[in-house]
């Protein structure tokens, strides 16, 4: 069934079949629908950091899902469920991700082999997959994405037993998942406190809903809940880094509509030209970034041109932007530590080039990513796979990786031991206590006990205002954490840097470290490591180049 | 029977032991700017450890040549037999130059590769020095060198892997590893394999590392704690240790030659277990 077809029909008449084909459209709908919604989940972040966004974790796992599914030709539903469990599995990022990838797996092991389901079905499949989610953490938390699903397994088995319309019995879902969301905050106080609902339970909420709107008919397109950002003029096309294959021009118009802008209908205009598609409004003028195929570049022109009045055109070949780019800064080449068989070997998250030199030097196997982008399941997966020897220890230094390397720990064949460190500064205490000639867990057991002792700082810009832990902060203003909590806020980087590094009680230290990211010169770094040297001139301090994005510094004392 | 021995600078011995033990030690060269000045001959300690971190480049070492040992085996015409020992041959060609040169004299000559260096070398050549001083056999001294060269154990910590890695003696080290974070390494030095121990970021973390490592090897015979430039820090940890020590307890200087490979600042131990 197209959905062309499934436009056509008529979206009253009751649903009790669901079959591989539907099942594939809907999935595709809910990652569609997800991606409408990404900004919105990314901006639930609990601290107010430029960190692991759950959003783009979730459309990232979906991806994959969906493309695992699209490659099958087998047409029942139970077949269609297992590859969309399976890519969701190797896709999946972030722990949203993965608690998101372990519901589809419990889904897909209801269905087993059935040719389709029907509502009572559905339902069974749905507490599966919460229990399968359930177990996939090993201390679940209420007030997250685990407890939206329970409350939707409940709920479907309710509608199941009211009707056999999966139509009906996804209504009851979906609001059942939304009234979950808006929950959450009274389970958890961490969210109370950040005033946010929970990130996971809304992207699991977004997924259902764009199930639903395929089978009502609904547009996936627009974005009619999303606000039109603010028009900036610096930020728009600075923030799109990602070129998809063949979607090497990116073009840039800004114009004034005559009369108002039909939104709704200027998304699907757009969206049928490219992809990266960006509107940004201010005054009377609005901003449309778009990442189109060659053929199509002069497209947008046009459509702006019948809408209004085009003020100014950008247009650039990313692609060839992207090759001068590596030319001019090819990093020299990561060293590399001889692996034996039968030794460990350590597979480390690092974000930056800075901080993968420094994990490389220590002799770990680097994965590149972390703060913003996470690696997916499958990427680490890969790096142990790729290792010759049986014995791996993972490091995914992030809050945010640490599920997503025990899945890869699940999946393995080999013999792997995650040690959740979840700062840089603890990976790198924990590299040190490697012996890669010892036995598995005890040299585990060591690398835990070793990162534990390290004090990490991390300064970043806060990117909304919130009030947490008794520290308030404004969208903009530079904040630190202390081992990940929400410490100082200040004005200024150098003022955030001294009042953490006091939080840190860096003078009963010997050592402080300092890795410099992408947003500070190597000039601003060298002041920062004087103003700390004449307030603690007892103390070693050491500048490392980390080249981490969004954060200023990442800071030890040890 | 007169039995003695040779030995070269790199093992560290002290001089009062030399004069004790009537032992013939071979200066290694070190290599300034172009310049060869004989080691502990040529050059002071403290001078050398002053100077290194500022010369422009780092000096070569070089082994002796074996006209040098010749020469010295020939001064000991008098002996019925010599026993040479040198630093570990997979660090360095002074055994393999020792025993090119011993081939002219036959049996007269044992060549004995220590495996190792420093103290962990001087260890040997002074109970092997005791053993002929006190007119034992042949056999008798060859196996108190043997009962020894088995108990020793020599750790290194250094403040900076950089002197070691450009050493090239280290093959781990090499590409680049460790070089992107300021580490103190703690090594293990057994039959010529550098082995690393534990990679630390500061240096009393490190320092009481090193101290518990020497203390888990139970009582000791005897104890050196070599340092370069770091006297203060080879008296805290000698001092740390001594309760343990039943014979012997040395601090020492480490000569140019070592020094040159391990940089100013690093401690070691070289200790004969029971």
């Amino acid at each position: 069934m197209s959905d062309a077809a499934l436009r056509e029909e008529d979206h009253t008449a009751a649903l009790t079949h669901c079959d591989g084909l539907l099942l594939r459209q809907m999935t595709k709908a809910a990652m569609t629908w997800l991606t409408t919604n990404q900004q919105i989940v990314n901006a639930l972040n609990v601290f107010p950091v430029p960190d692991g966004d759950t959003g783009t974790n979730m459309l990232l796992t979906m991806q994959a899902a969906c493309k695992e599914a699209a490659e099958k030709t087998d047409k029942g539903a139970g077949a269609i469920a297992h590859a969309i469990a399976h890519g969701a599995l190797m896709g999946a990022r972030g722990n949203s991700g993965v608690i998101l990838s372990q519901v589809w797996r419990g889904f897909a092991r209801a269905l087993d082999d059935r040719e389709s389901f029907d509502g009572r079905l559905f339902a069974t499949a749905m507490r599966e997959a919460t229990e399968t989610a359930y177990k996939g953490v090993v201390k679940p938390v209420e007030g997250t994405i685990l407890t939206v699903s329970k409350d939707v397994a409940v709920a479907a088995e309710g509608a199941a037993g009211e009707s056999d319309d999966l139509r009906y019995i996804l209504e009851c879902v979906v609001a059942a998942a939304h009234e979950s969301v808006e929950r959450t905050p009274d389970l958890l106080p961490v969210l109370k406190q950040a005033g946010v609902v929970d990130s996971g339970g809304k992207g699991l909420a977004i997924v259902l809903e764009g199930m639903l709107r395929y089978l009502r008919g609904e547009s996936l397109d627009a974005a009619p809940v999303t606000p039109i950002k603010t028009l900036d003029l610096a930020s728009i096309g600075a923030a799109m880094d990602a070129v998809e294959p063949g979607q090497e021009w990116e073009v840039v118009v800004d114009f004034r509509p005559k009369p108002e802008l039909d939104l709704p209908y200027f998304y699907n205009r757009l969206d049928s030209m490219g992809t990266s598609i960006q509107v940004g409004s201010g005054e009377d003028l609005y901003r449309v970034h778009i990442h189109l195929v060659k053929e199509k570049r002069y497209e947008p022109i046009a459509l702006a041109e019948d809408l209004g009045t085009v003020v100014n055109v950008h247009m650039e070949n990313l692609i060839d932007q992207m090759e001068r780019e590596k030319d001019s800064k090819a990093p020299p080449p990561l060293p590399q530590v001889k692996i034996e068989p039968g030794q460990i070997a350590v597979v480390a998250v690092a974000p930056g080039q800075g901080l993968a030199r420094v994990f490389a030097s220590l002799g770990a196997v680097v994965v590149s990513g972390g703060q913003t982008m996470n690696p997916s399941t499958e990427e680490i997966l890969n790096a142990i796979g790729d290792l010759p020897t049986h014995q791996v220890v993972v490091l995914p230094n992030n809050k945010n990786i640490v599920l997503a390397a025990q899945q890869a720990r699940d999946l393995s064949v080999k013999h792997v031991a995650v040690v959740p460190t979840r700062t840089v500064p603890q990976g790198i205490a924990a590299m040190l206590a490697l012996t890669p000639g010892g036995e598995l867990d005890a040299v585990a057991r060591a690398m835990t006990a070793a990162f534990q002792a390290i004090e990490t700082g991390e300064i970043t810009t806060a990117t909304r205002d919130v009030e947490l832990n008794g520290v308030t902060c404004r969208a903009g203003q530079i904040i630190g954490l202390h081992n990940g909590d929400l410490t100082v806020a200040a004005e200024s980087v150098e003022a955030t840097v001294l009042d953490l590094l006091k939080k840190m009680r860096a003078a009963e230290r010997e050592l402080i470290t300092l890795y410099y990211g992408e947003p500070v010169t190597a000039a601003d770094a060298a002041a920062q490591v004087e103003a700390i040297r004449a307030r603690y001139p007892d103390q070693e301090i050491e500048l490392v180049e980390g080249g981490q994005p969004h954060y200023h510094y990442i800071v030890s004392a040890e | 029977m007169t039995i003695k021995i040779v030995a070269d600078s790199t093992a560290d011995v002290p001089a009062e032991f030399v004069a004790l033990l009537d032992l013939t030690v071979i200066p290694c060269a070190l290599i300034i700017g172009g310049r060869s000045l004989r080691d502990g001959v040529d050059i002071a300690r403290a001078d050398f450890y002053a100077r290194l971190p500022s010369l422009p480049d780092l000096p070569t070492t070089a082994a002796p040549s074996a006209g040098a040992f010749e020469a010295a085996y020939d001064s000991l015409a008098g002996a019925d037999h010599i026993i040479s020992i040198h630093a570990a041959a997979a660090l360095s060609g002074i055994y393999n130059a020792a025993r090119l040169a011993a081939e002219k004299y036959g049996p007269r000559v044992t060549v004995i590769d220590s495996g190792q260096i420093s103290m962990g070398l001087g260890w040997q050549v002074i109970v092997g020095g005791e053993a002929a001083a006190a007119g034992q056999t042949l056999d008798a001294v060859r196996a108190a060198i043997d009962s020894v060269r088995r108990r020793i154990r020599l750790y290194a910590l250094l403040n900076t892997l950089d002197y070691v890695r450009r050493s090239g003696r280290v093959s781990w080290l090499r590409a680049g590893l460790g070089s992107a974070l300021q580490i103190k390494p703690t090594m293990e030095l057994a039959e010529g394999q550098v082995i690393k121990i534990a990679e630390t970021r500061t240096w009393r973390k490190a320092f009481a590392g090193l101290a518990s490592l020497v203390q888990s090897l139970g009582p000791l015979e005897r104890l050196a704690v070599m340092h370069s430039n770091l006297a203060s820090e080879a008296e805290a940890l000698l001092e740390r240790l001594a309760g343990a020590v039943s014979g012997e307890k040395l601090i020492v200087e480490a000569t140019t030659v070592v020094g040159t490979h391990v940089g100013p600042g690093a401690v070691a131990v070289a200790a004969v277990t029971k």
